[in-house]
């Protein structure tokens, strides 16, 4: 499944245009990383990908398909979002939280099979979530919420996965242990897109960046040509310095 | 015990229990009718040979249509009020608080005033124009929401200010109402006094109805539990989704409350105890809280028919007193964090 935009340009009511004219694909077994500073429209643009926001103009297309002439439950078994938050007063446990995801499959009669369950233990498992399951959602803590909204996006099945700054409650080796995951999904033919603010260590991860400011695309490509040191300035006004090694990692120093 | 399990055990336990408050209020009342009695009359009726002696007139003629009223619109309300709760992701959310019950009543009220001044309006015609009052209010807050784009706090505080413009409507009425002060205030305070089968006969198919969409919609509504854009991300239609509670609350209430008067606290509070012990799943806390609203008005009304007979207490007095010690109860055992 290829999650493709086309030309999109979005302005909210009244406001200023928030995306201007952006073209992007993801294809599957890939991992594509969004960055740029605080309102230069990644999360607009991820709402717009899964057909939530109408652009202005512009296409959405999933295979092909333009996304409005899909039907939300259609577009929910090609495209699973993790958001940035959730609201904690949920009155649901865990499992019932990640059964959620399950809903995209069902009839007008909603009723759970047993392989939905199935599929809900493995994704909890999957995420090291087995513990929390019969665990009140609103109980538990904002990194143990993110893993089991995670779950909940991996109960959906879907081929398209669109990360929002998925690791903001996570520390730093769940974020590590996020970063492998969303790996192992793409190798595994999943087509990722994530947006992200951390430009240390997500590009480890990846195998495209894409480089957002003010609403249109500054640079995109491989990790190592988009997070260059004048593209980082440019973009974010943050002077650094960045030396790449042969895996991908690098070490940056603020001068 | 699984939650599951906790909630097919309730959903028995409530069965029963409707069942038999109905057979209890079906005995109680100014003439005591044995239960065998009760039983074997009902059970001639179905097979279509009634005696009609007063015994028969009593239970199915006075009482029977009355029980069905009762269970109908305690579970038209009830729902009502899981589906208000769902769809603005509010504890104090009831069928009454986008302001339907305040149309209604102004509809009734005007009907009562006007009843002998216009030659056309009769007694016969206050709930109709009362339920023209409720939907009334119901296309208003409807069209509020859809131009909003979404139901968030701006239709709940909309749904107030009308419900505040309809109670100074009343007031007013009220207040211009001379000697027919009393029956206007009798209505608005809510009973089932006047109930007979053209009555129980209308409510029960809009109460039934509104069950079935309800239970259908039920998967959607967990879904909804996690707000507006995650819920759209996770598959649902959330713009339809709100439509349609938005319509069903409106029409559940607009219909009881043309036919019984403002009844209050079945609506807001029966979720909330079924929520305590079914937990939130909507599949089983929607049949749940329809069979829970039944049984809170079978019995209300039974109190409120025999405590001080031959006078009628009226029953909204009754749900409040019967429903909130064991809403307190629970709610001390459980906690409020489990409540929403």
């Amino acid at each position: 499944m290829t999650l493709r935009a086309e030309n999109i340009i979005f302005s909210y009511r009244y406001g200023r245009l928030v995306l201007q004219g952006i073209t992007l694909e993801i294809r599957p077994g890939t991992v594509t990383a969004m960055f740029g500073p605080n309102g230069s429209g990644k999360s607009t643009l991820l709402r717009c990908m899964n057909g939530t926001l109408e652009p202005q103009s512009g296409d959405v297309t999933v295979n092909g398909r333009e996304i409005h002439s899909m039907s939300r439950q259609e577009i929910a078994r090609q495209i699973a979002v993790v958001p940035q938050d959730s609201p904690a007063d949920v009155p649901l446990t865990a499992s019932e939280m990640v059964m959620l995801g399950r809903f995209a499959h069902w009839d007008i009669w909603g009723q759970e099979m047993p392989e939905d369950r199935t599929i809900v233990q493995e994704s909890l498992a999957r995420l090291n979530a087995t513990a929390l399951a019969e665990r009140s959602f609103g109980c538990i803590s904002g990194g143990e919420r993110q893993r089991v909204v995670l779950a909940r996006a991996l109960a959906q099945q879907a081929p398209i996965m669109l990360f929002d700054e998925p690791n903001t409650h996570l520390d730093i080796s769940h974020q590590i242990e996020l970063y492998r995951l969303v790996r192992e999904l793409a190798d595994e033919g999943k087509a990722i897109l994530m947006a992200c603010h951390d430009i240390f260590v997500t590009p480890m991860f990846v195998d495209n960046a894409v480089l957002m400011h003010s609403g249109g695309i500054h640079a995109a490509g491989p990790a190592a040509a988009v997070l260059t040191p004048d593209n980082v300035e440019a973009v974010f006004g943050a002077s650094i310095e960045i030396s790449w090694q042969k895996d991908f990692s690098f070490s940056a120093i603020f001068t | 015990m699984t939650s599951v399990s906790r909630a097919k055990w309730l959903t028995v336990v409530l069965l029963t229990a409707t069942l038999v408050a109905a057979l209890v209020s079906l005995m109680v009342g100014s003439v005591t009718i044995p239960p065998a009695q009760v039983l074997e009359r009902c059970f001639a009726a179905l097979k279509g040979q009634m005696s009609n002696d007063a015994t028969d007139r009593i239970l199915l003629s006075t009482r029977l249509p009355r029980i069905i009223l009762a269970a109908a619109v305690g579970s038209a309300l009830a729902t009502a009020g899981l589906a208000a709760q769902t769809l603005f992701r509010n504890p104090l959310a009831s069928p009454y608080i986008v302001g339907v019950s305040g149309g209604s009543a102004v509809g009734a009220v005007a009907a009562m005033l006007l009843m002998g001044k216009v030659a056309a309006i009769t007694f016969a015609a206050v709930p109709v124009f009362s339920v023209l009052g409720g939907l009334t209010v119901t296309a208003i807050v409807f069209f509020l929401g859809r131009r909003g784009h979404n139901v968030g706090p701006g239709l709940l505080l909309a749904g107030i200010a009308i419900g505040a413009l309809c109670s100074s409507v009343t007031a007013a009425a009220l207040y211009l109402a001379g000697e027919r002060l009393q029956i206007l205030v009798f209505w608005l305070m809510g009973g089932l006094w006047r109930a007979n089968w053209q009555e129980a006969l209308l409510m029960a198919p809009v109460s039934a109805a509104g069950l079935v969409a309800l239970i259908i919609l039920a998967p959607a509504m967990n879904v909804a539990l996690v707000g507006e854009r995650s819920a759209q991300d996770l598959g649902v239609n959330i713009a339809r989704l709100q439509k349609l509670l938005l319509v069903l609350i409106g029409v559940e209430t607009a219909v009881a409350v043309s036919l019984t008067g403002v009844i209050g606290f079945v609506g807001l509070i029966v979720p909330h105890l079924l929520r305590l012990v079914v937990g939130a799943d909507h599949r089983w806390l929607v049949p749940a809280t329809a069979l829970g609203g039944a049984l809170l008005l079978i019995v209300a009304d039974t109190l409120a028919r025999t405590l001080a007979a031959p006078v009628e207490i009226p029953v909204g007095i009754l749900t409040a007193v019967v429903g909130a010690p064991v809403f307190l109860w629970l709610l001390q055992r459980r906690g409020v964090r489990e409540t929403l």
